[in-house]
């Protein structure tokens, strides 16, 4: 009979436990998705003519000195030094 | 057995109060919030309050005393003499904007009452004794003062009057750009002849901060070596014309030559790599076949390699008719010296011969190459030396176009800080490209190739920083060109006004003083 009881309260104290927790909580103010960052296409002219111009001139004077670059020549200077030695 | 029952029930007890503790911290968090929202509704009313008190002392007509005042201002004699659109400006004004211009005469008040109203506007927002500073200017003047923001006119107006006449003998685009430097700097300058001002104000705006900051009479040093040129419309900082038809054609005949260059170099590494298995197997006519063939592909390469540098002369716009025929005919004169060369090592049939022609070819070769590199140092430093020059153009564009905005009531501030982080941009490049070419000019009077080789490297080295910088710079202008889109809509960058058209050259120091020398 005791045991009943015992169980009886126990099981009251759980049921008291589990409409506790399952009782709706008041939602917490959250903070609003952050929007997505739009992902910007390199903007590469304005649409002014005078401002692009001059963007393509200074793409024009960085490939240049690539172009000209006598590094690529390397293998000339091997194989002359390697034929004067014959 | 019972107590341990009895505690695990309290404990259990204990641990269903959790949720009831939460739950009770979160009401209490609302009825916070519930505070907070009547206190500031609270607030809100009182705000509404004060705000319907002002209002309904604005509304209250104005002490009968006050009207009568500006009314009799308005009747004193050098006030109805005005013709009626100027005695109009000055009565839409506040009895109290009024009051600034009651100590002037007739005809300043007539060159006030020329204004437009939103300029006379503008300087009715000034102090009394600040509006009296600019009564002695003529019309002209006077409506480049009213167009200044009001900071930039006090500024002005904290000076002498024979600073301000001075001052305002430049055109409005100018005075704001000058007046943008700090009052003690812009005093300094006002004291300069008016030659002097008007050649400073066409100074960028880097170089305004950076002379300004110099002693009065290094200034007028300074100024003396700079030269304002005005631009062949025509040309615009290009040396030359280059048709677009044969810019094409020029293109296309270097993509050929790229072409070249890339396959003889394929042909060198394989015949160098013949020539070392015949040279294992001690092959004598593999070894000459080899190195006869890996001779003519070296000289092919080299030959390629000119033809592009004269190629990226050809099309250069940035060095005159003369410089670029120069260097063609230099380019020439060394690929025919490599196409005799390669006759030489066609007619060789032995080793011997063949070690000659190789030693000649390399001989030649160690000399082509720094003079190709001197050429293509003239045309990139050429190329950056334009971008510069379209950079500080664009500056005095974007001055116009801030100026526009200003007048028309538009905030620039934002705007105005990083046209001066493009022009220090600019600045930094001029800069790095000046010493480039000190190199480069070091480089050409060298005697040897040993000694050249390094100083053009540095040159290289400097006018790649001055690249750098320029697009660093060019980054900026993008972004002030959105901005500015976006806030102005009328903007015109294609327009063109004279101060656009200007080029500022500056003596070099040490040109300076040979010519000193030389007197």
């Amino acid at each position: 009979m005791m045991l009943k009881k015992l169980n009886l309260s126990i099981l009251t104290i759980l049921a008291l436990f589990l409409i506790a927790s399952c009782a709706p909580q008041p939602s917490a103010p959250t903070a609003p998705a952050a929007p997505e960052a739009p992902v910007e296409a390199p903007a590469e002219t304005t649409g002014e003519a005078s401002v692009d111009e001059v963007a393509e001139d200074i793409s024009d004077a960085g490939s240049i000195d690539d172009e000209l670059d006598t590094s690529e020549l390397a293998d000339v200077d091997s194989i002359l030094a390697d034929i004067e030695n014959i | 057995m019972k107590k341990a029952v009895t505690v695990l029930t309290l404990a259990l007890f204990l641990i269903s109060l959790i949720p009831i503790s939460i739950a009770q911290d979160d009401e209490q968090k609302r009825l916070e919030d519930r505070e907070k929202d009547r206190l500031k509704a609270l607030e809100d009313q009182q705000k509404d309050r004060l705000k319907t008190a002002k209002d309904a002392q604005k509304d209250r007509p104005k002490p009968v005393a006050i009207r009568v005042k500006k009314e009799d201002l308005l009747k004193e004699r050098k006030f109805t003499d005005l013709r009626k659109d100027r005695l109009d400006r000055f009565k839409g004004l506040k009895e109290e904007d009024l009051d600034k211009f009651k100590d002037l005469k007739k005809e300043e008040l007539e060159r006030f009452g020329d204004l437009k109203k939103e300029r006379l506007d503008r300087l009715k927002s000034l102090k009394k004794d600040e509006v009296e500073k600019f009564k002695h200017l003529k019309k002209e003047k006077l409506e480049r003062v009213s167009k200044l923001h009001k900071n930039k006119a006090e500024k002005l107006s904290n000076l002498k009057q024979e600073q301000i006449t001075r001052l305002t003998d430049v055109k409005e685009t100018r005075l704001r750009k000058m007046t943008g430097l700090d009052e003690e700097k812009l005093k300094k300058i006002s004291d300069l002849d008016a030659r002097q001002i008007e050649k400073f104000s066409h100074l960028d705006r880097s170089r305004l901060e950076e002379i300004s900051k110099l002693g009065k009479v290094e200034i007028k040093k300074r100024l003396d070596k700079i030269e304002i040129k005005v631009v062949d419309k025509k040309l615009k900082y290009k040396k030359r014309i280059v048709l677009k038809d044969k810019k094409v054609e020029i293109r296309e005949r270097f993509e050929q030559e790229e072409e070249k260059l890339h396959d003889a170099e394929e042909k060198i590494k394989e015949r160098r790599r013949l020539l070392i298995k015949a040279k294992e197997d001690r092959d004598d006519d593999a070894i000459i076949e080899h190195a006869k063939q890996g001779l003519l592909r070296a000289a092919d390469a080299i030959i390629a390699h000119l033809e592009k540098v004269k190629n990226k002369v050809l099309e250069s716009e940035d060095l005159t008719e003369e410089q670029a025929n120069s260097i063609i005919s230099d380019l020439d004169a060394k690929i025919s010296e490599i196409n005799d060369a390669k006759a030489d090592v066609e007619a060789a049939t032995t080793k011997e011969e063949l070690r000659a022609a190789a030693k000649k070819i390399n001989a030649s070769w160690k000399r082509i190459k720094v003079k190709a590199d001197e050429h293509t140092r003239d045309v990139v430093n050429g190329k950056v030396r334009s971008i510069l020059k379209k950079s500080e153009q664009l500056e005095k564009k974007l001055d116009r176009i801030l100026a526009e905005m200003e007048e028309k009531g538009i905030d620039v501030e934002g705007l105005d800080e990083k046209v001066t982080q493009f022009s220090d941009k600019v600045a930094e490049a001029r800069e790095k490209l000046r010493q480039s070419q000190e190199k480069f000019k070091e480089a050409k009077a060298a005697d040897n190739n040993d000694d050249k080789k390094p100083l053009l490297e540095e040159a290289k080295s400097l006018a790649r920083e001055a690249h750098n910088d320029l697009k660093e710079a060019h980054d900026i202008l993008k972004e002030i060109t959105r901005e500015i889109k976006a806030a102005y809509k009328e903007a015109d960058f294609e327009e063109e006004d004279e101060d656009e058209l200007v080029e500022i050259e500056e003596e070099e120091e040490d040109e300076t003083e040979d010519e000193e020398n030389d007197a």
